[in-house]
């Protein structure tokens, strides 16, 4: 019970301290999304990364996978490889606009999915490999001042738009002096929390700045996480063909 | 000293639990961007994809454990039990970018069985070649993807191997094709030359294939044609709305080789007919998971109009009974039997599947599957639970069974209800 009185307080005390601003400062707040999203793509470049997944489960112990990604934000497409473990490896996924394929070596089909599912059991949403789209898919709810570590952070609350978007409501903990998003919170319909999205480390690829290390946390199972660093990043141009399903069978066992 | 840093945000981490338990100040205590070490190497990485370690062999292995107990009527429940090994080896040589060639053999051996207990197949030998990374051909044995169908796939015109309804994602065995793939944006352009049996130029099948996207629907147009065989087209769509996944599949044939059941007074007589076949099907998957993770549910429904079905059930169901009783056929002429389709012989078939993950939070799965000739009331169901794996071993019990009328399709020989328990034992190289 005291806990209870405790945490009011807290929560009171933060709601007097910073409280959410409204209405009219809110065209800042959308200013600093839309650069956000901006500044996760690339325009006019390729992108290509090796990324090493990390997958944490309380009950099925530490697994270690490793993801081969090409990306070209032009035209939303991307070719997720999986190299690593050797159970899935060669399967793959093929982003073309709205359509998301997942293909399957072992029965070599092609298979309709959603962006909004979870990456190979992982913490991971198939959504995460894209450019973000905050300024498009959400719209501000309210906003406040704080820090995050050393750094002073606006605090944004977001609601979906749509339901193209895994989870209808998020918070964003963003950078004042770079744009950039420390943290996310993403919440359910009920605003239960489900999962909390950590970046840690950034990097500047040509024009585009992009989270090199990630940290996706489920909220609902504690001790479940996965964490992704990206290594081998480059920007040099990928031929047309890559972006084929003829390329995902090529390279297939 | 970089390396020191990101070393020490990886230990926070690992050692964090929620979010609420991680050190934020030391997780954003520093500087937030890195420098990147470009390393381009000799080959770009997705020609470096394309050769790979140049000669790569590998596989998988199953070792699986057995025991059953199968109830037939009034007779004694007869006990089984069976050990079985089965291995798939594959063997990958790509000498540089713009050709590989590949092999995968299946191997099997039932230790419990007599003389045939080992089993060797060729699943897949081809290779692989392009014209200007533009137009690719696949030139050999191959598993092929043709419909969209999960439990049932009538569009499915060219593989050998058709979908078992108890077990939908089996690897199903593929024509020897040469298959000439031309993708232009979101479509793909397919040409399939078919040579399975084939002892005549004139008797290679071809099959065109259009694949095209529409919004969130992509949808599939081909064609099979083959010298004295009926032709056939075929449509199929797959798409997405919201949460759920749908998918459907339509094929006309231009008559059938199938022969069908005409009753002459008690018998009957296997009779040839012409016209327009029309087989659909159309279903859907939904995946649900509550916010609690208790409930990780997910769904597959699947209904087939199958218009080469027989509107009256009664004379096949005649046939099977007297088959199985090793009696002749009421038939008058039994040399066409041959053509009679003692399986997928009903115009209505559904089918289901429930599988429920992690159950209650647990490390506990199940799964339910169903599969019914709607035509004649006959079905298979089956529930499987699957226990938790210790490494490798992944140790599952369950129990089947079937229901219909004597001589249906499902309920031919009477009621038969089995439980068992598996062990398998296995993984990749």
């Amino acid at each position: 019970m005291k806990k209870i009185y405790l945490l009011l307080t807290a929560a009171l005390l933060v709601l007097a301290l910073f409280p959410p601003v409204q209405a009219e400062d809110l065209s800042q707040i959308r200013a600093i999304l839309e650069k956000i999203d901006a500044q996760s793509r690339f325009e006019g470049t390729d992108f290509s990364a090796v990324l090493t997944l990390i997958i944490e489960d309380p009950e099925e112990g530490i697994e270690k996978m490793v993801v081969r990604q090409f990306r070209r934000d032009d035209g939303e497409r991307y070719l997720l490889l999986i190299q690593e473990p050797v159970t899935q490896r060669g399967q793959g996924y093929l982003l073309e606009g709205d359509n998301l394929w997942f293909y399957d070596p072992s029965s070599r089909q092609f298979a309709h999915t959603s962006l909004k599912e979870t990456f190979q059991d992982s913490d991971v949403r198939n959504a995460d490999f894209s450019s973000t789209s905050w300024s498009s898919s959400y719209e501000v709810e309210g906003y406040y001042e704080g820090t995050l570590g050393s750094f002073d952070v606006h605090i944004i609350e977001l609601k979906a738009v749509d339901d193209t978007v895994p989870f209808p409501y998020a918070t964003l903990w963003v950078t004042k002096d770079t744009n950039l998003v420390l943290k996310v919170e993403e919440y359910s319909l009920t605003r239960r929390l489900m999962r909390s999205a950590l970046f840690p480390k950034y990097a500047k690829v040509g024009e585009a700045v992009i989270p090199v290390q990630m940290v996706f946390l489920d909220e609902l199972v504690e001790g479940k996480k996965t964490q992704v660093s990206l290594s081998e990043i480059s920007v040099a141009k990928i031929p047309d063909h890559v972006f084929t399903k003829a390329y995902i069978e090529r390279v297939n066992r | 000293m970089r390396k020191t840093a990101l070393l020490s945000v990886l230990l926070v981490l690992l050692l964090a639990g929620t979010s609420w338990a991680v050190d934020f100040d030391e997780l954003f205590g520093g500087d937030l961007l890195v420098e990147l070490e470009v390393d381009e190497g000799a080959l770009a990485p997705e020609e470096a994809l394309l050769v790979q370690d140049r000669l790569d062999l590998g596989g998988s292995y199953n070792f699986s454990l057995r025991a059953s107990r199968t109830f037939r009527g009034d007779a004694e429940p007869e006990d089984r039990f069976r050990a079985s090994l089965d291995s798939q080896l594959y063997l990958d040589a790509r000498p540089d970018p713009n050709f590989r060639a590949f092999g995968k053999v299946g191997l099997g051996y039932d230790a419990s069985g007599g003389e045939d207990a080992f089993k060797s197949k060729l699943l897949e030998l081809f290779a692989d070649f392009n014209y200007d990374n533009k137009v690719f051909f696949r030139a050999g044995k191959q598993n092929v993807k043709w419909g969209v169908g999960y439990f049932f796939s009538p569009a499915d015109i060219i593989n050998i191997g058709r979908i078992d309804p108890l077990d939908p994602e089996a690897e199903r065995e593929g024509p020897v094709t040469l298959k000439v793939h031309y993708p232009k944006g979101s479509s793909n352009f397919y040409l399939y030359s078919l040579f399975d049996g084939v002892k005549e130029l004139k008797e290679i099948a071809l099959a065109p294939k259009l694949e095209f996207v529409v919004g969130k629907t992509e949808f599939g147009l081909g064609g099979f044609y083959r010298q004295d065989e009926p032709p056939r087209l075929m449509a199929t769509v797959s798409s997405s709305f919201g949460e759920v996944g749908f998918f459907g599949e339509a094929v006309l044939s231009f008559g059938t080789e199938r022969g069908f059941l005409e009753p002459r007074g008690p018998v009957y007589e296997v009779v040839e007919r012409d016209g327009v076949f029309l087989q659909a099907t159309a279903g859907g998957m939904y995946r649900f998971k509550d916010d609690t993770g208790r409930f990780d549910l997910a769904a597959t429904v699947q209904y087939y109009f199958n218009g080469e079905g027989y509107r009256d059930q009664e004379g096949i169901k005649k046939v099977r009974l007297a088959l199985l009783n090793q009696q002749l056929p009421p038939v008058v002429n039994p040399l066409k039997l041959g053509s009679v389709a003692l399986v997928g012989s009903g115009r209505h078939y559904a089918a289901g599947a429930l599988n429920w993950n992690r159950i209650l939070g647990s490390k506990l799965s199940a799964s339910l599957l169903l599969t019914a000739n709607l035509s004649d009331q006959s079905g298979l169901i089956q529930g499987t639970l699957r226990l938790p794996a210790v490494g490798k071993i992944t140790p599952s019990i369950g129990v089947g069974t079937n229901f219909g009328a004597p001589g249906s399709e499902f309920g031919a020989a009477g009621r038969t209800s089995q439980v068992f328990a598996a062990v398998t034992i296995g993984g990749s190289f």
